[in-house]
């Protein structure tokens, strides 16, 4: 199977400084939901931005559906496949009521006033902001500020939706929409990568997961595997899952679960 | 806090627009229709002289706010807390260095100080001047939300950096002075004293500097949201305009008055000459 995206030795550092990224590799394959995890100052955001062209490497590439982002006119067509949601929202909304800030992405693309329209309702439905339209955009909650910048990415139908923390500063309730949010719009086909260090968010979401510290990737695999090993996610500053942590300490517990339904079935054979 | 203050007034200004999402007579027309009737009653401000005539006009402008449904009392405000730093700093010095007739003199600390006739009139004409125009701007902000005054702008050929410029200044403006607020509060969280006035003043420099740092990264990540979503430097909105005979009218009939008000302050109009005696 051809990947959807791959990263190829990405060697990027900002000026007058050691941070960046070194030698990272990346593969991506379309329907995936694939994590990228790590600590604050992983280089977690910097590797986002250059999956939707906003940085270039300095060496190696990454490549998005056969397109590279240094050749400068495929940025906008990577663009239209690579949506990306900032990890704050007031740093992506741009306009003053709902309708206009969905509509943004949209404008550039020569459809119709009514088309979209349709289209800015949709995506407003799909996160559940429906009626939200006249409402001013600054007067939203957090959490409705992060599903507006969800659905204002969405309603261009990206084929690979970027998201960089989208738990941070969600209340639990939050968290939980948005889980399902990701998940209905996984479930619908949409490659979905997600940058993190929220370990039982990973859990809940992530097909395969990549940790990244200090600009590197450590280690790459399925999310049994990688959130799982405990003393690896402590090493590079990570809270294990909750689940895990407490099954790590029980006694004869081979089989460490990551989410709470795996955790649940392994109760129910025991007691 | 000033800044909270601050901030309430650039969130009812440029944000919630009350007056300006209304349903009525100023609101429902279309934007561009507006910004000419404003600016031809800006040029005709500036060719006339006659203190009754501008009277005339901002009885006129408060006429069309209150038919609007725009409060009365925070649109005349709006203006006059300009007009209060204006006439203080331009107008008030004209009294007494403008020659002419004189009507009061007084000598304080042997400095002889008098006011003439004309001092007063011209500084009284300016000030009025000055204010019917921002009474016009202000009727046109009051009824229009930024978001269409920046897509008439585009739409009436301006060029495109100045209406993109314009759109992301609003923008600017409210995120940093929220940013502002936020600082501020965190400076007075800290604070278990009520501060002086020199402190108050002192703690606004640390604010202004750390707004400074923060709006170079805040820019940066703000244009790099709007490049991801395929921002190429042109301006577009999602409604678009459409003039229907309401708004010729208006401006027609706004043409029509402020071009009277021109003729009556050249004394080309012999039977309204006493307009001009004041």
């Amino acid at each position: 199977m051809k990947p959807l995206l791959t990263v190829n030795n990405l060697f990027f550092k900002y000026p007058k400084t050691d941070k960046g990224l070194f030698d990272v590799n990346m593969t991506v394959y379309k329907g995936e939901c694939v994590g990228v995890i790590g600590p604050n100052g992983a280089g977690k955001s910097t590797l986002l931005l250059h999956l939707n062209g906003l940085l270039k490497p300095l060496k190696g590439s990454v490549i998005v559906d056969g397109f590279n982002t240094l050749n400068e006119k495929d940025v906008f067509k990577i663009r239209r496949i690579v949506g990306l949601v900032f990890q704050d929202p007031n740093d992506q909304i741009l306009k003053n009521t709902v309708e206009e800030e969905v509509a943004y992405g949209l404008l550039h693309t020569g459809l119709s006033e009514e088309e979209i329209l349709k289209k800015i309702s949709e995506a407003l439905n799909a996160v559940g902001l429906k009626d939200y339209n006249e409402r001013v955009t600054f007067q939203l909650s957090y959490g409705e500020k992060k599903k507006l910048s969800i659905a204002s990415i969405l309603v261009t139908d990206p084929e690979i939706l970027v998201l960089d923390e989208p738990t941070s500063n969600l209340d639990p309730a939050g968290v939980e929409e948005l889980v399902n949010i990701i998940k209905h719009l996984h479930e619908r086909g949409k490659t979905i990568i997600i940058a993190t260090h929220d370990m039982d968010f990973a859990a809940e979401m992530f097909d395969r997961c990549y940790l990244l510290d200090e600009g590197r990737i450590i280690c790459e695999g399925g999310v049994e595997t990688v959130l799982t090993n405990i003393p690896l996610l402590r090493e590079h500053r990570l809270k294990p899952p909750t689940v895990t942590q407490l099954f790590a300490n029980l006694p004869d517990c081979k089989n460490l679960p990551v989410r709470l339904k795996e955790a649940i079935e392994f109760l129910k054979t025991r007691l | 806090m000033p800044f909270s203050k601050l901030y309430e007034f650039f969130e009812d200004v440029f944000i919630l627009e009350e007056s300006a999402r209304r349903n009525f007579f100023l609101q429902k027309l279309d934007p561009r229709i507006k910004i000419l009737a404003a600016f031809t009653g800006i040029i005709c401000v500036t060719l006339i002289q006659s203190i009754l005539l501008y009277l005339i006009i901002l009885s006129a402008t408060v006429f069309l706010a209150t038919a609007s449904r725009i409060n009365v009392k925070d649109f005349i405000l709006r203006s006059l807390t300009f007009i209060v730093f204006f006439t203080a700093l331009i107008a008030l010095p004209l009294p007494f260095t403008t020659p002419g007739e004189i009507i009061a003199q007084t000598n304080i600390i042997g400095l002889k100080i008098t006011i003439t006739r004309e001092g007063v009139y011209a500084a009284l004409s300016l000030v009025l001047r000055v204010w019917t125009a921002l009474t016009l701007l202000n009727l046109l902000v009051m009824s229009t939300s930024f978001d269409k005054i920046t897509v008439a702008l585009s739409s009436l050929r301006a060029p495109r950096l100045f209406t993109v410029t314009f759109d992301l200044t609003l923008k600017y403006i409210f995120v940093f002075v929220h940013e502002a607020m936020r600082v501020s509060r965190a400076q007075e969280a800290r604070r278990f004293w009520k501060p002086s006035f020199l402190e108050r003043v002192k703690s606004v420099i640390p604010v202004a500097s750390n707004i400074l740092l923060r709006s170079n990264v805040k820019a940066s990540n703000i244009y790099n949201a709007m490049l991801a979503r395929g921002f190429d430097g042109s301006y577009r909105s999602l409604r678009s305009l459409k003039i229907n005979i309401g708004d010729i009218a208006y401006l027609l009939c706004s043409i029509g008055f402020f071009t009277l008000i021109v003729l009556i302050d050249k004394g080309v109009l012999p039977g309204l000459t006493f307009l001009t005696s004041f």
